[in-house]
């Protein structure tokens, strides 16, 4: 299955094997967690791994961007790795976010890596603490205490899924959805993950819950 | 016989020793004397006071009033603590002035700073050790200034990627110091050409043997309780505790968890007046240290250790050695026998203890190959250019280097000496910002070249870095353990952070401990006195057993009449249920296994030849349209999980052994991935010790991100010679296929194939996509 769909607060949400999150009538696309320009971060500090990270996180985004074809992008916060990533990533890459971004209305939510970033206005589209669009509510890290009528959409934890088989473990990255919230799994390609059994989300997520695991080009309910 | 020049005092001095001058001792301090070669090896038995002779003649030109400076190099750190207090005790005998100092990563900063100024005649150090003088311009002088370099157990070193930054040092040292001379040690030699072409810098070096053989005395113990599986002593503890009993024993286990378990069942029920003291690379160097002293003085009677203990510790009171599992290969089981009688004329002593029933069949095969003084060959390894990465920046952090000398001096090594040009040119411009196509971030390159030509390090903090990265050994044990009182206690894996609540109990350093909290590079336990369900620490690595051992098992198998009962059962349920395979043929099982079947095939032929043949067949079985969820691999034979509904038959194996192999595409095999992680550490593009979990970046992403956009990148042409080192040649596979091919299939897991598949690690298959996998777990899942 390329894609699952469920209905949330009389909203159809489509849920994509990329880590996507489409708002079907609202024509709205959530991504969180690009964490652009942590290759660069490493590189700073005499690391010289490839930052060919940058070309690939883009190079997905744009496909899920004209597969979806939407009015609005929000991006739920570490979009970029260091409040200085806009302005160490070579001018080429912004501008071609901007060419994906272009004519739509892009929402920023910032996050713990990406609060006060430099040269801001490099980039097209509003930055944002949170953000509400009518029954949902999207911020960074997720609310102890979620509002009752709102459905909460929140990145930051870069969930993972990891299965044992025949004594071999299997890390999946994936989302968490509850009655009252979603985490989404990171965007990023040089982002790691955090398991979903982990103490830091087990003590956040309930019992009852539904988690997709992305497969390269799938996505699975479990 | 020829005179030799010793000093009267030097004389006197054997005589109040009771020593005599042997042979090969004689013959080495005429060809001192002579000094018509550059390089000597002098080749002797375990425990033949082969590394003290190394010294001798230094000790009669001391008392000449001529004074030599030495540099001593040994593969591990406790050899130099035991060797400094022998030599010292020497120098005391003979009331001469003699500097003897250690420099390894235990000693302070200070001291070593003390030592460039004020050089000691004799320097013990390690090959790591070495490199950071090589990378620090203040021991320049140090370095020029010797006479001569002792490197002892070279075999240890020169088959592996330690051994080719040694290498690089030495041509180094041999560049800017003219009157060098080198003199390598070896315990057991078995392939004297390699050993001499790796050695001979500067002219050929010159052989000295040692023809008395020392004697050794192995035996096998068998307890009637040993089981079919597992690698645990438990059944022979009270043998054990018979054997130890007003002995000096050291026992040796394979894996450091084993350490800990074996310290805790022996102590529970030991006579009080007996002390155990416990030995392993994770434990912090106080304690090592202090269990070392103890033991040697006599304060401590039985230590339980590693390979931390296996090489030259030069006690000469130890009784016996007690070997628990099998040491896998017969270099190692001599050695580790070695250590007990360590005297010219002691008879050495050792006890096998096999912890399963297959391993009985290896410790009676080992033992009739040590005895018979049967070595493992050893192979011809070229240089590792992840290796020369990492030496190009060492270099650039001391004077900086020119490159086109320094591409001549490198070539000066028989590791390094088909390095072309180009590829040096490769492995600058990556040590320089990475060597990526399009590099746009040229503003933070590593090493910059400065006006007068040479390449220097850019800034401190890559200059840390450098040095803080320095040695080829990849250990993911970094995160401390820490008692309330901040006292540490050692360090262990991360992967064992990663399993590990608070509240859980574990063994480490001999304590029962209890988990307080943890932190991201920290583990704060208590001391508790409950010992409740324990939950092992590491397994360490899987040490591999040499292909001669393998093929005498294979003949042992098959002449079984004088095993003990539990063995000959374990034989006849295998024909009963199977077959044995004779030595020219290869048995093959299928059997149904949860919700998929196993494929075993039994070669006998070492773990090298088992992971290529399996990729092999992985390969093959993909083109027709079988599907392998993951494989397994010993030193007998390897398993192939594959997907239920398919059928594997003699004949599909006939079609495989007679038709030409699809070739494996190195980069494709999971071993890569593992291979690759590997290099990035070596090379210095990800840190060993990452302390910042926020930039910690999984290596398997970046190799499959450069394979995506720079194919041809330099890491990934060395991640490509390094597996293809690893594999077999064609030659050893195709004799393979020349076999008779048993095929069994069975309904159930047969007794040889229980080793396999219930305590073998998996490797994943590189021939199932994500996706199907994903499938295949999620199912998995809901049944």
């Amino acid at each position: 299955m390329k894609s699952i769909k469920k209905t949330i607060n009389g909203e159809n949400v489509v849920f994509d094997y990329s880590g996507g999150v489409f708002l079907e009538n609202l024509k709205t696309l959530i991504f969180s967690d690009l964490h652009l320009g942590k290759s660069l971060s490493l590189i700073k500090n005499g690391n010289f791994i490839p930052s060919f990270d940058i070309d690939e996180t883009l190079i997905n985004l744009k496909k899920i961007v004209m597969r979806y074809n939407p009015n609005k992008v929000i991006f739920l916060g570490d979009s970029f790795h260091e409040n200085k990533s806009i302005q160490e990533i070579n001018d080429n890459y912004i501008n071609f976010l901007n060419d994906i971004l272009k004519d739509l209305e892009v929402i920023w939510i910032e996050g713990n890596h990406d609060l006060n970033l430099f040269v801001k206005e490099k980039i097209t589209g509003r930055f944002k603490n949170s953000y509400q669009l009518r029954n949902f509510n999207f911020v960074h890290i997720k609310n102890n205490h979620p509002s009752e009528k709102k459905f909460e959409f929140s990145g930051h934890f870069h969930p993972k899924v990891r299965f044992r088989f025949n004594r071999i473990n299997y890390n999946y990255k994936c989302f968490i959805l509850t009655n009252n919230f979603c985490i989404l799994p990171s965007f990023g390609t040089y982002t790691g993950g955090l398991d979903i059994r982990s103490n830091e989300l087990k003590n956040i997520i309930p019992l009852k819950k539904t988690i997709f695991a992305l497969g390269g080009n799938i996505i699975k309910e479990i | 016989m020829y005179h030799l020049n010793l000093n009267e005092k030097f004389s006197k001095w054997l005589k109040s020793r009771n020593w005599q001058l042997h042979n090969f001792q004689r013959d080495f301090f005429q060809l001192l004397e002579e000094g018509k070669h550059r390089q000597y090896i002098i080749s002797s038995d375990i425990g033949t006071g082969k590394t003290v002779t190394a010294f001798l003649p230094f000790f009669n030109d001391y008392c000449h009033g001529n004074i030599k400076k030495v540099l001593y190099i040994s593969p591990l750190r406790s050899i130099n603590t035991s060797l400094e207090e022998n030599l010292k005790k020497i120098v005391r005998e003979l009331n001469i002035k003699c500097n003897i100092e250690k420099r390894t990563s235990d000693d302070s900063y200070l001291k070593k700073k003390k030592q460039l100024f004020n050089i000691p005649e004799i320097l013990l150090t390690t090959p790591e050790s070495l490199a950071l003088m090589i990378a620090n311009p203040d021991a320049t002088r140090l370095l020029e200034n010797l006479d001569f370099i002792i490197i002892d157990e070279i075999t240890e070193l020169i088959d592996n990627k330690r051994g080719d930054l040694l290498a690089l040092s030495l041509s180094r040292i041999n560049s800017i110091n003219k009157k060098i001379n080198l003199i390598g040690m070896s315990a057991t030699v078995y392939n004297f050409s390699y050993l001499k072409k790796w050695f001979s810098f500067n002219g050929t070096t010159k052989i000295i043997l040692n023809k008395i053989k020392k004697k050794i005395d192995i035996d096998v113990l068998y307890s009637n309780k040993i089981p079919l599986s597992g690698h645990s002593a438990y059944s022979y503890l009270e043998l054990i505790k018979e054997k130890i009993i007003n002995k000096k024993t050291i026992i040796f286990v394979n894996t450091r968890s084993q350490v800990e378990i074996l310290y805790k069942d022996l102590t529970l029920s030991l006579d009080p007046n007996l002390t155990i003291g416990i030995h392993h690379g994770s434990l912090f160097k106080e304690h090592r240290l202090r269990v070392e002293s103890h033991f040697a003085s006599g304060k401590i009677d039985i230590i339980i250790s590693t390979s931390s203990l296996e090489l030259g510790v030069d006690w000469q009171n130890v009784d016996q050695v007690i070997i628990i599992g099998t040491p896998k290969n017969i270099n190692r089981l001599i050695q580790r026998t070695g250590r007990s009688n360590h005297t010219h004329l002691g008879v050495a002593k050792s006890y096998l203890i096999p912890t399963n029933q297959f391993e009985y069949l290896e410790c009676i095969s080992a033992k009739k190959l040590a005895e018979k003084m049967e070595f493992d060959s050893m192979k011809e390894k070229e240089g590792s250019k992840d290796v020369l990465c990492q030496y190009l920046l060492l270099l650039s952090c001391g004077k900086g280097f020119l490159p086109s000398s320094t591409y001549l001096e490198i070539k000066k090594t028989f590791s390094y000496s088909k390095l072309t040009f180009f590829e040096f040119n490769e492995i600058l411009s990556f040590i320089k910002n990475g060597g990526y196509v399009l590099n746009n971030y040229k503003k933070w390159n590593k090493v910059y070249l400065s006006p007068s030509g040479v390449y220097k390090i850019n800034g401190l903090k890559n200059r840390i870095k450098t040095l803080t990265n320095v040695g080829t050994i990849i250990d993911s044990s970094n995160i401390k353990i820490v008692l309330q009182n901040k006292k540490c206690l050692g360090y262990v894996d991360e992967n064992f952070l990663i399993t590990l609540k608070i509240g859980d109990k574990f063994l480490f350093s001999g304590f029962n401990l209890v988990c307080m909290k943890i932190s991201s590079n920290e583990i704060i336990v208590k001391k508790t006195k409950k010992v409740l369900n324990i939950t092992p620490i590491f397994w360490g690595g899987n040490l591999s057993i040499s292909t001669n051992l393998s093929d005498e098992i294979l003949k042992n198998i098959n002449s079984h009449k004088n095993f003990p009962e539990k063995i000959k059962k374990l034989l006849s349920n295998q024909i009963t249920s199977s077959s044995l395979p004779r030595q020219n043929e290869i048995l093959i099982e299928t059997f149904p296994y949860h919700n998929g079947k196993y494929l075993c095939v039994y070669t006998f032929l070492g773990r090298q030849t088992n992971h290529t043949f399996s990729l092999l067949l992985i390969e093959f079985l993909k083109n027709k349209r079988i599907t392998t969820y993951n494989y397994t691999i010993n030193d007998y034979s390897f398993g192939i999980y594959y997907e239920d509904k398919k059928i594997i038959n003699l004949n599909l194996f006939k079609e495989f052994f007679s038709t030409e192999k699809l070739p494996i595409n190195f980069l494709e095999t999971f071993i890569a991935k593992k291979t690759f992680k590997e290099i990035s550490l070596i090379s210095g593009l990800i840190d060993k010790k990452n302390k910042n979990k926020q930039n910690f970046i999984n290596s398997d992403i970046i190799f499959d991100t450069l394979i995506k956009y720079d194919p041809n990148h330099i890491l990934l042409k060395i991640t490509k010679e390094e597996v293809k080192k690893f594999m077999v040649n064609k030659a050893k596979i195709d004799q393979l296929f020349k076999k008779k091919i048993i095929f069994n299939k069975l309904d159930k897991p047969s007794p040889f194939s229980s080793t396999l598949i219930y305590i073998n690690p998996r490797i994943k298959s590189h021939t199932i996509d994500q996706n199907k996998m994903l499938e295949i777990l999620v199912k998995n899942e809901i049944n």
